[in-house]
């Protein structure tokens, strides 16, 4: 899996702060595997001191963290000053969790267990969101297709597409952040606005409905499946 | 609840004002019967006394018509009245007519008799050796008009014994109802989730105090144990989940690499035999923060009407494509409620997708919200098979999934989580019947 539009991650740093050695280590492993630069820190202590010392690109945050909390070490990171992105790691992934978080000052909320693929795109997605603020009400282009949301309307190579309400929500999402992976669970926070996993594959029913739906004879199919993790626009 | 109760705190309270009204009754006309028959002995003992007098020496009558006379001026026995008559009924002496002949012996006189200045009295008459009839007659009220008098002593001392009485059981109801009232009050947060309420303690010397501090030292014992049951299962929650994490990372890591590729069916199943315990991790750490009722600090105003043609859009595909029919109607009316927009969105969820999973392709499932009377009626309802009277229950508990082969998807906890997102917002979640198919309804309170 390649992102087309985003920058090469050697250059992105990335502070893991998790408790659990075992699973601070494979996460290490995986990040390097991507091509991050990685540092593991094991409590909330030590990752104050990290961040004094040195700058990252994304905090990677575990909420149950010895010593001091991993939303409390969030509040006097931010206290400080530190804008840097951090996404949430927890067991529980509990409403009341994630809204404590949010409101601490984090960009995003994994609940383990997650996909490393999963956390990558949350990691993209983070570091897209501080460099290019979502445009929300702009007219969205990829490739040959243009969603305006506004006014409900989809053209592909000029020609108009009907499309449902939920479908052209969907298609707005991959085509903003056209050429990056989102996942299924991203797209569910995103498209549907629920807070939790629908046991029925309602993702994958509607962007085989969009396929169908944006399908012209000679053009290909703009949007690719990244096997296990979920989808992405053709940019 | 508690009205039922007092009704029949109210009932004690009226018998026992009965009871304590027919002893008074009882006891004052016994009490003045007492009074009446000792005053009459006291008079015939009297009036012996004085007749024994005028017989005394065996006197003719000469000598007792002039004893009357004298006694009849006499200051301790000038309150009787004297009375002889001779063998005809003539009258010879005396300072009384009565309207009637007197019997011989001792009797009650009553105002019939026609005495002037006596309404009650008792009469002692003899009848002498020479034929004559000597009576004596004397008062035996101790006041006049005693009667009238002491009724109406009666009727005030009752009066004021029944109002003190009726003030007094008034006070007892509605303390008792205060503090039933209070752990009634305590008792119903408790059941709605809030574990913390407990039962304010006023006075902790009296009766209803130590009952109050019990019941709280009772609820803190409940919250020691649920709070012990939740650390328990964020426990599991940690120190499960965080393996299981590692486990499925793992797994997935390893389908990844390309010398996997013999066996990457088997790790994809694997990776997916994971993410089915994990989830089912999920809701019953969902089922577990919903039922503890902290979420309804988070309720807002919101139209249920709206809510759900909202998830209907959503869904609608996904139920088409699976080959069954979606019908929701666009609401027609706002439906207020107070919920948690989330919460209600992940029931309306639930309820479609158990739908889907458990009927055969073909079925029409059908989505309505309205109003019924007061209520807020949302109900999904499918022409499929139904479930029976008797397994609906079962249905759901948790885990209490109906078909025991577990081919079909989910984890069997979608009911459960539905029935846990309905009483936190104190509504109820039926399984009927749609002749034919299921039907399941939430009703919930509308928002004023």
């Amino acid at each position: 899996m390649q992102s087309l539009s985003d920058p090469s991650p050697a250059a992105l740093r990335i502070l893991v702060v998790e408790d659990d050695a075992q699973l601070s280590a494979l996460l290490a492993r995986q990040l390097s595997g991507l091509g991050y630069t990685v540092e593991t820190v094991s409590d909330g202590r030590a990752a104050i001191t990290t961040l004094g010392k040195a700058q990252f690109d994304a905090i990677l945050l575990d909420r149950l963290l010895p010593a001091i909390e991993g939303v409390e070490v969030l509040r006097r990171i931010r206290a400080e000053g530190v804008e840097t992105p951090v996404i949430l790691l927890t067991a529980l992934g509990l409403t009341q969790e994630r809204v404590e978080g949010l409101e601490a000052g984090a960009d995003d909320y994994i609940v383990k267990p997650f996909e490393i693929d999963e956390l990558n795109a949350r990691i993209r997605a983070v570091l897209r969101r501080r460099s290019a603020p979502a445009a929300d009400n702009a007219t969205l282009t990829a490739g040959d297709v243009t969603v305006s949301v506004l006014r409900h309307r989809v053209t592909r190579a000029g020609k108009p597409i009907e499309l449902q309400k939920t479908e052209l929500k969907l298609l707005a999402e991959l085509v903003r952040e056209a050429g990056s992976v989102l996942s299924r669970k991203m797209l569910i926070e995103r498209v549907w606005g629920y807070d939790f996993v629908p046991t029925t594959n309602i993702v994958d029913v509607h962007i085989l409905k969009l396929r169908q739906r944006l399908e012209m004879p000679g053009l290909p199919d703009p949007i690719a499946t990244v096997r296990g993790v979920g989808y992405m626009f053709r940019a | 609840m508690p009205r039922r109760r007092l009704r029949s705190l109210g009932r004690i309270a009226i018998a026992f004002a009965l009871a304590l009204s027919a002893t008074t009754a009882l006891a004052g006309v016994g009490v003045y019967l007492a009074l009446l028959d000792a005053i009459d002995h006291q008079v015939d003992l009297r009036l012996q006394g004085e007749a024994r007098e005028l017989l005394e020496g065996g006197a003719g009558v000469p000598e007792i018509v002039r004893r009357i006379a004298r006694e009849s001026s006499e200051r301790e026995s000038a309150d009787i009245g004297f009375l002889l008559r001779d063998s005809l009924g003539e009258r010879i002496a005396g300072n009384i007519a009565p309207a009637h002949p007197l019997p011989i012996g001792v009797s009650t006189v009553t105002d019939d008799a026609a005495i002037p200045g006596l309404s009650r009295g008792r009469a002692w008459v003899k009848q002498l050796p020479g034929g004559e009839t000597l009576a004596l007659v004397a008062e035996s009220e101790p006041i006049d008009q005693h009667d009238h008098k002491r009724g109406r002593i009666l009727a005030i001392g009752f009066g004021a014994v029944m109002t003190l009485l009726l003030i007094g059981t008034f006070a007892l109801i509605r303390a008792i109802r205060i503090n039933i009232a209070a752990i009634g009050g305590t008792a119903e947060a408790i059941i709605d989730g809030d574990l913390r309420a407990r039962v304010p303690v006023e006075r902790p010397g009296s009766v209803f105090g130590a009952l109050a501090v019990t019941f709280n030292r009772m609820l803190d014992r409940i919250g020691e144990l649920m709070t012990g049951m939740r650390s328990i299962s964020n426990d599991i929650a940690h120190d499960l989940r965080t393996p299981l994490a590692r486990l499925h990372g793992r797994l997935a890591a390893l389908a990844d690499m390309p010398e996997a590729a013999p066996v990457r069916e088997e790790l994809a199943d694997a990776v997916a035999e994971s993410e089915e315990i994990l989830a089912i991790f999920a809701a019953i750490l969902r089922i577990t923060e919903i039922e503890g009722g902290e979420r309804r600090a988070g309720f807002e105003r919101l139209d249920l009407a709206a809510l759900a043609a909202d998830v209907a859009e959503g869904l609608a595909l996904l139920v088409t494509e699976s080959g069954r029919t979606f019908v929701a109607p666009a609401p027609a009316v706002a439906v207020p409620v107070e919920g948690d927009p989330r919460l209600l969105t992940q029931l309306i969820v639930n309820l479609i997708e158990n739908a889907v999973t458990h009927t055969p392709v073909g079925t029409t499932i059908r989505l309505d919200v309205r109003r019924d009377d007061d209520r807020a009626l949302l109900s999904v309802a499918d022409d499929g098979p139904g479930i029976a009277p008797a397994e609906r229950d079962r249905a759901l508990r948790r885990f209490g999934r109906l078909d025991a082969s577990r081919h079909t998807r989910g984890h069997g906890l979608g009911l459960p989580l539905a029935l846990a997102i309905a009483r936190l917002h104190h509504g109820t979640l039926a399984l009927e019947d749609a002749e034919p198919g299921l039907r399941v309804a939430l009703r919930l309170a509308l928002a004023g």
